[in-house]
């Protein structure tokens, strides 16, 4: 008997009960598609992240104030440590500003505009100019502060000007301030959220910000160094000088980590997706069983025409391999697709769950130091993942198919030919 | 070709265990089937026709005794082997038909050469060949639960040619069907046996045993009589 026979008979057996065979095709399909539309989003939400991180260079290394002031005595000993290349000081507050009858959470950067560059790489405006640095309130704002979800004309232009209230922070000398800030410049949009999420901040020249918050310090401190592995080196001087009075952070040991802790919860994910394959197995396996049960007479008869109990037992094993081909591959197919439609539906759920009615139903705040509500990622379909889904898919339908077949093959024909 | 009878039986015992209970089916029954005759079996329901026909076609091993098909004794060929047997030199009749309804009328025809291996445009060639002997070509592409019942049987004997085989053996052929296609079906039997293969027809049917050059007369698993016409 050839191969292709065979393949010809289980086709024609399937498609006899088209629905049947359409709901086992469909279990595996769900299974193949959770699978790769899981893994794709904790692998697309990870690499963005670690691209984001990575963007900032890797051979940065970033200071925060906890209970120690940083001055420019402390910036001048930090620049002439072994290994730093450069040490950029910033001033940052946490403010609110008010766009129309829109209230916004925010957070305002000092930072020299020669610097600039260093922090958002390059330096995406859609409109207006980079600011002097001068202790004039210019800023360059960024887009979601300007484009407040609008995708068409921005709210706020530059030479326009907005109110920021900030407090002073830093204990007992908090004060409600409240400044107006000139537009220079708008910023692209820079997409997900970093340790400083551009699209959701204002920026405004070091002098300016040491002016209107009345600070002689620097709250946090980005570290170049020479090179990656002058890392170490500098983590371990800081810690030496300032002890836990700072929090030191490398972007690159942080990537590292996130991409561990991604490669986690993605097997995670796709061990949790891949039961649904086990449940499609145990209904493929118990259809199969009636299949064969109903078929009785004509398994047969065919065994009465000559076909031996090895072209029994393929003819049904290569039913399970159909659907589990067909299912494997619908299912990459559909949860491509899925991949691609939930970050839209996650940052949608998001953008929700993160709204806060503040003054009233138009009044929309967000917390710019979150991840979550500026998240914005491209799915990472891995090849791999896809390629074992679909042998998952074929094995778990064929593996659910070897014992029908074999009751199939052993069956007496006299018996067989009997069966009512 | 071989000399002697195509079928011949040996004391042959079938003995069924019906829970705790044995039941033989077949007592000791010896005969022989000659090359190119019709032969019919007779007897009553449970008279063990049907056993006895399984035993000879090699669907049913005997629990005692021996078939040899052309002196070949079936009790040494593996299960693969009784299985080629049934493909190239036996042919099955069956009372219900047996077709497979999700197969076109040709298909089940080709049902035989499929499991010998015959390319798909050489086996539909033959299967359209030998239907239009006994069927019009407008239904060979018909299921066959569209057919009448007249017609799904010569599809049956059709399919049943489809190797060439040696030997036809048909149990209870014209059971389901009226008396003018059981008559039809009979002398369908007679032409084949007239153009040199072997029928052994199991049938209650008195009337048809007039198409046969012999009959074996069954009663409690035992050959109780047999007429040569």
């Amino acid at each position: 008997m050839r191969l292709y026979d065979i393949f010809l008979l289980a086709f024609r057996a399937l498609w006899t009960h088209k629905i049947r065979t359409a709901l086992l095709i469909l279990s595996v399909t769900v299974g193949v598609a959770a699978i790769i539309a899981l893994t794709s989003q904790t692998e697309g939400i990870g690499r963005n992240i670690i691209s984001i991180f990575k963007s900032l260079g890797p051979d940065t290394v970033i200071v925060n104030v906890m209970s120690k002031r940083l001055t420019d005595l402390d910036i001048s000993i930090i620049a002439s440590l072994d290994g730093v290349r450069k040490a950029i000081p910033i001033i940052r507050e946490v403010a609110a500003i008010t766009l129309g009858d829109t209230q916004l959470n925010t957070v305002v950067y000092g930072i020299a505009s020669y610097e600039l560059n260093e922090i958002l790489g390059d330096i995406k405006l859609i409109d207006g100019t980079i600011y002097q640095d001068t202790a004039v309130p210019l800023a360059i704002i960024g887009s979601q502060i300007a484009f407040q979800n609008t995708t068409s004309q921005p709210i706020v232009l530059p030479g326009q000007a907005i109110m920021v209230y900030t407090r002073g922070s830093f204990g007992a000398q908090a004060q409600s301030i409240s400044l107006v800030i000139v537009v220079a410049g708008i910023l692209d949009r820079y997409g997900a959220a970093n340790l400083i999420s551009p699209d959701t901040s204002i920026f405004i020249p070091l002098q300016a910000a040491q002016q209107i918050f009345n600070k002689m310090w620097y709250d946090m401190v980005v570290i170049k160094t020479n090179n990656v592995s002058s890392i170490d080196i500098v983590e371990e001087s800081l810690r030496s000088i300032y002890g836990g009075a700072v929090n030191i952070i490398s972007p690159t040991q942080i990537a590292q980590t996130m991409q561990n802790m991604i490669t986690q919860t993605s097997l995670l994910l796709g061990g949790i997706a891949a039961i649904s394959l086990i449940a499609a197995a145990l209904g493929i396996f118990n259809m199969m069983l009636v299949t064969v049960t109903e078929r009785t007479r004509e398994i047969g008869t065919m065994k009465a025409l000559g076909f031996k109990n090895k072209h029994i037992l393929a003819q049904i094993i290569i039913e399970g391999l159909l659907i589990g081909v067909f299912g494997g591959i619908v299912g990459i197919v559909l949860g491509i697709a899925t991949s691609y439609m939930l970050p839209g539906l996650i940052a949608r759920g998001t953008a929700i769950s993160t709204a806060t009615p503040a003054r009233s139903q138009q009044v929309r705040t967000f917390n710019p130091m979150t991840l979550t509500a500026s998240i914005s990622y491209e799915p990472y379909i891995n090849p791999v993942i896809v390629f074992i889904s679909l042998v998952l898919a074929i094995l778990v339908s064929v593996i659910s198919s070897l014992y029908p077949a074999w009751r199939a093959a052993k069956m007496d024909p006299v018996k067989a030919l009997r069966y009512e | 070709m071989a000399e002697g009878p195509i079928v011949k039986l040996s004391d042959v015992w079938k003995v069924y265990l019906v829970g705790k209970v044995e039941y033989p089916a077949l007592k000791g029954v010896s005969m022989e089937v000659e090359r190119g005759e019709f032969l019919c079996i007779t007897g009553a329901s449970g008279s063990g026709k049907s056993t006895l026909l399984n035993v000879m076609g090699a669907l049913d091993r005997p629990t005692k005794g021996e078939v040899f098909f052309e002196n070949i004794p079936l009790s040494r060929l593996s299960s693969d082997k009784l299985a080629e047997l049934r493909n190239r030199r036996i042919g099955f009749v069956f009372q219900t038909f047996n077709l497979l309804n999700h197969l076109t009328v040709v298909e089940n025809v080709e049902l035989p050469m499929i499991a010998l291996g015959i390319p798909p445009k050489k086996r539909r060639e033959r299967a359209i060949e030998i239907l239009s002997k006994f069927l019009s070509h407008t239904v060979i592409y018909k299921r066959p639960l569209e057919l009448s019942g007249g017609e799904q049987q010569r599809v049956a004997i059709a399919r049943a040619l489809a190797n060439d085989p040696d030997v036809i053996l048909a149990d209870e052929p014209t059971g389901n069907l009226d008396s003018y296609n059981a008559h039809l079906i009979a002398k369908i039997f007679k032409e084949l046996r007239d153009e040199g293969k072997t029928i052994v027809m199991v049938t209650h049917n008195i009337e048809l045993t007039d198409y046969a050059d012999r009959i074996a007369k069954l009663r409690d698993g035992q050959i109780v009589e047999i007429i040569k016409r």
